[in-house]
Order: structure tokens, then C-alpha cells, then sequence
């Protein structure tokens, strides 16, 4: 009796075991949008499109799985904890064809710094348009004006 | 204000490619080391670097971390990728029009433990950014997930 159940649970534990080669987990978006990650291995396909939906990597084959906001902390709490703070975008307005910004978007231009100098290592991209007005010769001097005028902050 | 290599990018809205190609290059760098906790290398043209905060990568920088080490970067699409202990992962391909949004990523896990929350890349079709580890290939529709690579 004690020898069957013992078996049993050799089994179980080799089950377990089985040669995982890795797990994928679909995370919630702090938006609710909706994601989705295709998990390929050879000719056999699985999709993961609900929050915490996982697959495990098996010689056989994606295996469908769920997994658990407390699991994903403990295989991958080291990984997340050193995801990078997501880049900020802001949207600065000009007077119209010239390199001034408007009254509202000179007030956004502290909040900028602020953001930059709150970040341990910053980098700044800044792309300068222009409407369609005019020629393309001046709206592409003014462009580039504008986005000068804004590194120079 | 510190700003660490400030882009200045000139686009004529509505007439971007033509601009955007020649200002494409920016000293070839497809991303930058945010994070670096612990041991963390980088491997580029056969030399192991150490990899510290504010370090620019180049396409097919393979990324090592040590047992007490993790990595955290940031790539010019606003793809965000961090690596735990043991891991090792190969920025494989990485291609990135800042202009129309459009480009290629590729990264392999070798080993480990990789946490992402996908940019534009993914956004803009279901094959232009893919996560390989040495069993499975992930088509990467967005956006955040996470994956190990067992040995």
C-alpha cells in the first residue's frame, strides 16, 4: 500500500519534472488594453491573450498553462524589478511660424526638466515640426529652429 | 541640465522619409543600459565590456549577467527589456525608422529570465519583433510578458 502510493508519487514528481525547457507569461497592461504574445515551437502554435496566460516550452510542444502574479514575482521578480521607467513624451506648441513656444507650453517646460533631472540617466529626443504652410524651404528652417531652441532649454 | 547626447532631428511633418533616413543614423546606438545591478557584460566583436548605467548599444550586443546581476534597457523604440540572474540575451537585429515608426527586432534568450514591455515596433504588425530562446520563437504582439529559457 505504502509502496503503491510511493510510486505514485515518484510518478507525479517525474510529471512535474517533465524537461521543461522554459515558460513564456502574458502580464496584465496597466491600461487594460488588450496583448497578445504567439508562442511557436516547431509547427505547433499557442497564443496567449489573457492576462497571465502562460505557455510552457516542452519538447512536445507549447503547453497551456496559467499562471499567478505571486509566481511570475518569484521566477521573475529580479527581471522585473530592473525594467527600465518607461520613456515620458510631451508635446510643446509653437506660435505660428516662429520658434516661440505658446503661453501654455512654456509652463510645460519645467515639468520637462523636472522629469529629465528625476531620471538616473536621461535621454533626450526632440523632433521639431511644422504645419504645411509655406514653403518647404522655410518650414524646414523653422523645424529645425524649433528643436534647436528646445534642446537648448 | 544633463542631458546625455540630445537628438536634434529636423521633420517636416507630412514629409518625413526623406529626412528621417539621412537622420537614422544616430551614431548607431539602438538603445542604452538603464538599469545594471550586480556582474553585467556586455559582449560586442568578441569582447566581454562591463556594462554600466547610461552605456549605448549596438545591434548584436550579446547582454551577460552574473548570478547577482540584472539589466534593465531601453531601446529606440521605447521597447523596454530587462534580464535577470544568470541570463544571457542577444540583441540579434535591430532596425528602427524613428520617422515612420517602422523597423525590425529581434533578441534571443539564451538563458534565464527576460522581462519586456514592447514599443512601436511590435505595434505596427505581429512579425516585426520576435523573443527566440533556444526552443521557442515568440511573435511579439504586445507588450508585456515574461520568459525563461531553461537549460
Amino acid at each position: 500500500m505504502s509502496r503503491c502510493a510511493a510510486l505514485g508519487l515518484a510518478l507525479l514528481l517525474a510529471a512535474c519534472a517533465a524537461p521543461q525547457q522554459g515558460s513564456v507569461v502574458l502580464l496584465p497592461e496597466a491600461d487594460g488594453h488588450a496583448t497578445a504574445v504567439a508562442v511557436q515551437q516547431g509547427d505547433k502554435q499557442l497564443l496567449l491573450d489573457k492576462p497571465y496566460a502562460a505557455a510552457q516550452l516542452t519538447r512536445d510542444g507549447p503547453r497551456a498553462a496559467t499562471s499567478s502574479e505571486q509566481e511570475v514575482q518569484q521566477h521573475y521578480g529580479t527581471a522585473l524589478a530592473a525594467l527600465p521607467s518607461p520613456p515620458a513624451q510631451f508635446t510643446l506648441y509653437f506660435v505660428e511660424g516662429k520658434d516661440e513656444f505658446t503661453d501654455q507650453s512654456r509652463q510645460l517646460v519645467d515639468n520637462i526638466l523636472a522629469e529629465i533631472a528625476r531620471r538616473p540617466v536621461s535621454d533626450v529626443l526632440v523632433i521639431g515640426h511644422t504645419d504645411k504652410r509655406g514653403s518647404d524651404a522655410f518650414n524646414d528652417a523653422l523645424s529645425l529652429q524649433r528643436a534647436e531652441g528646445c534642446a537648448s532649454c | 541640465m544633463q542631458v546625455q547626447g540630445a537628438v536634434v532631428r529636423n521633420l517636416l511633418l507630412g514629409l518625413l522619409s526623406a529626412w528621417a533616413l539621412s537622420a537614422a543614423g544616430e551614431g548607431d546606438s539602438i538603445g542604452q543600459v538603464k538599469v545594471a545591478r550586480g556582474t553585467v557584460s556586455v559582449d560586442r566583436n568578441g569582447q566581454a565590456l562591463p556594462a554600466a548605467v547610461g552605456m549605448r548599444l549596438q545591434s548584436a550586443d550579446v547582454l551577460k549577467t552574473g548570478a547577482d546581476g540584472a539589466v534593465g534597457v531601453t531601446m529606440r523604440d521605447d521597447s523596454l527589456l530587462s534580464a535577470g540572474p544568470n541570463s544571457i540575451l542577444a540583441l540579434q537585429r535591430f532596425e528602427y525608422d524613428g520617422a515612420t515608426q517602422q523597423g525590425h527586432f529581434d533578441a534571443r534568450l539564451q538563458r534565464g529570465t527576460l522581462a519586456v514591455i514592447s514599443g512601436r515596433i511590435a505595434k505596427q504588425s505581429p512579425t516585426a519583433m520576435t523573443v527566440a530562446t533556444p526552443s521557442a520563437v515568440l511573435g511579439v504582439r504586445g507588450t508585456h510578458f515574461v520568459v525563461s529559457a531553461d537549460e
